[in-house]
């Protein structure tokens, strides 16, 4: 980013490489649109772009990153109230090698529970939780992007694990 | 590096994390490459730009200046040159054919039969004065029939003048005036004058043998040489 700062132009396409994935299913997750989510990710990025000469390396990109697209998408959240009662994101079925029939229904089938589940969940829960896996910060750092005390974080992240968990144990006549 | 945090912190399930990743694997879009990329490079263009906006056009002008400079200079010194060396006029004659036939003698007569008037130099009189004896030789030898055929005898002795920058000044230049060449005589030689107390015994002897214009000048050449910090 610093050096993006001095207008080397590869430093950032290499930055936006490592981050944009993650990031973009951050956004998904929590937009439940693909739309949405394409906006969102466009005005974190162009967030990022425009502060470049503000920024200052006091903790790790990501953590700047992520507070970032925290606050963009609680903005979105204002802007949308009614975000998630359309939920488009269709999980991907594609078999994997040497699967047979039934293992490839039963893992599309936990996909689907796991994301309903995931989309099930309160914003906040589910933010620590992408938090985590997404975009791989600590207890701190996520409590630094949500402006929370790290045990508020630990026990939204422990709640929703649970939630989650017992979305994928629930047997799969009932899904 | 999940894992390490799933097991430090207690919080995910191992299992949970596994099906995330399984089910979590949409990519960004092509289309928001291209947006982004080009809003990243757009945004960090224009710094460059407004350094290097001034920074092309002023070395650009500065280069074709100079160049336009040189052209000039070159091709006025060629006209000149040329135009110096076909017409070999009285007025362009080489001063290298008069400089050598000066006789140093000749001033110190020169200035010995003339009375210098107040302001007025008297080398310069001597000069005008169609008088006898050394100076009129010098004078006549300033002759513009007598510069041509000096030229004439140099051309013919194939002397070879050195086709230096100041020779060619000299060949483009009128010739000097004789009121300039007064003016410009030295008195004293370059001995005397490359010390202050030699040169103001010069100036003392010029004095005592009564040539005071003579001793006036050598005094402004010894004050502009040797500014009065620098005297004895």
């Amino acid at each position: 980013m610093l050096r993006y700062r001095d207008g080397d132009v590869a430093a950032f396409e290499t930055l936006y490489r490592r981050h944009k994935d993650p990031l973009f299913r951050y956004l998904l997750r929590h937009c439940r649109q693909h739309a949405a989510a394409e906006d969102v990710f466009q005005e974190v990025w162009g967030k990022i772009i425009k502060s470049r000469d503000k920024y200052r390396p006091t903790a790790k990109f990501t953590t700047f990153l992520y507070h970032v697209a925290h606050n963009c998408f609680i903005d979105y959240i204002r802007r949308n109230k009614r975000h998630g009662d359309t939920a488009n994101i269709e999980p991907d079925s594609r078999p994997g090698d040497g699967d047979g029939p039934e293992t490839l229904v039963e893992r599309s089938l936990a996909r689907r529970r796991l994301d309903a589940a995931l989309g099930a969940l309160p914003d906040e829960q589910r933010d620590v939780f992408l938090l985590h896996e997404e975009a791989g910060l600590s207890l701190d750092e996520i409590a630094s992007v949500t402006d929370c005390k790290r045990e508020t974080v630990k026990s939204r992240l422990r709640y929703a694990v649970g939630k989650l968990r017992a979305a994928l144990d629930e047997p799969p006549e009932r899904a | 590096m999940s894992d390490k945090r799933i097991k430090s912190d207690e919080s995910v399930d191992p299992r949970v994390s596994a099906a995330y990743r399984e089910m979590a694997d949409e990519r960004t879009p092509e289309h928001l490459d291209h947006v982004v990329l080009n809003a990243a490079r757009s945004a960090a263009r224009p710094r460059r730009n407004t350094a290097i906006r001034w920074l092309r056009p002023a070395a650009w002008a500065a280069t074709v200046g100079v160049c336009l400079a040189f052209v000039v200079e070159i091709s006025l010194l060629d006209d000149e040159g040329t135009a110096g060396m076909d017409s070999l006029t009285p007025a362009a004659a080489p001063p290298a054919a008069v400089s050598p036939l000066t006789v140093p003698a000749a001033k110190s007569e020169r200035l010995h039969n003339t009375a210098p008037p107040a302001g007025e130099p008297a080398a310069v009189q001597s000069v005008q004065e169609p008088a006898s004896g050394p100076a009129a030789d010098v004078a006549a030898r300033r002759d513009e029939g007598g510069l041509i055929e000096r030229a004439r005898e140099l051309r013919q002795q194939g002397t070879v003048i050195e086709d230096t920058a100041p020779n060619r000044m000299l060949r483009m230049a009128p010739e000097t005036s004789a009121l300039e060449e007064a003016l410009t005589e030295h008195y004293c030689d370059e001995t005397q004058t490359a010390d202050p107390n030699s040169w103001l015994e010069c100036i003392l002897e010029l004095e005592r043998q009564g040539l005071h214009e003579a001793a006036r000048l050598e005094r402004e050449r010894l004050v502009e040489a040797f500014p009065p910090p620098m005297l004895p």
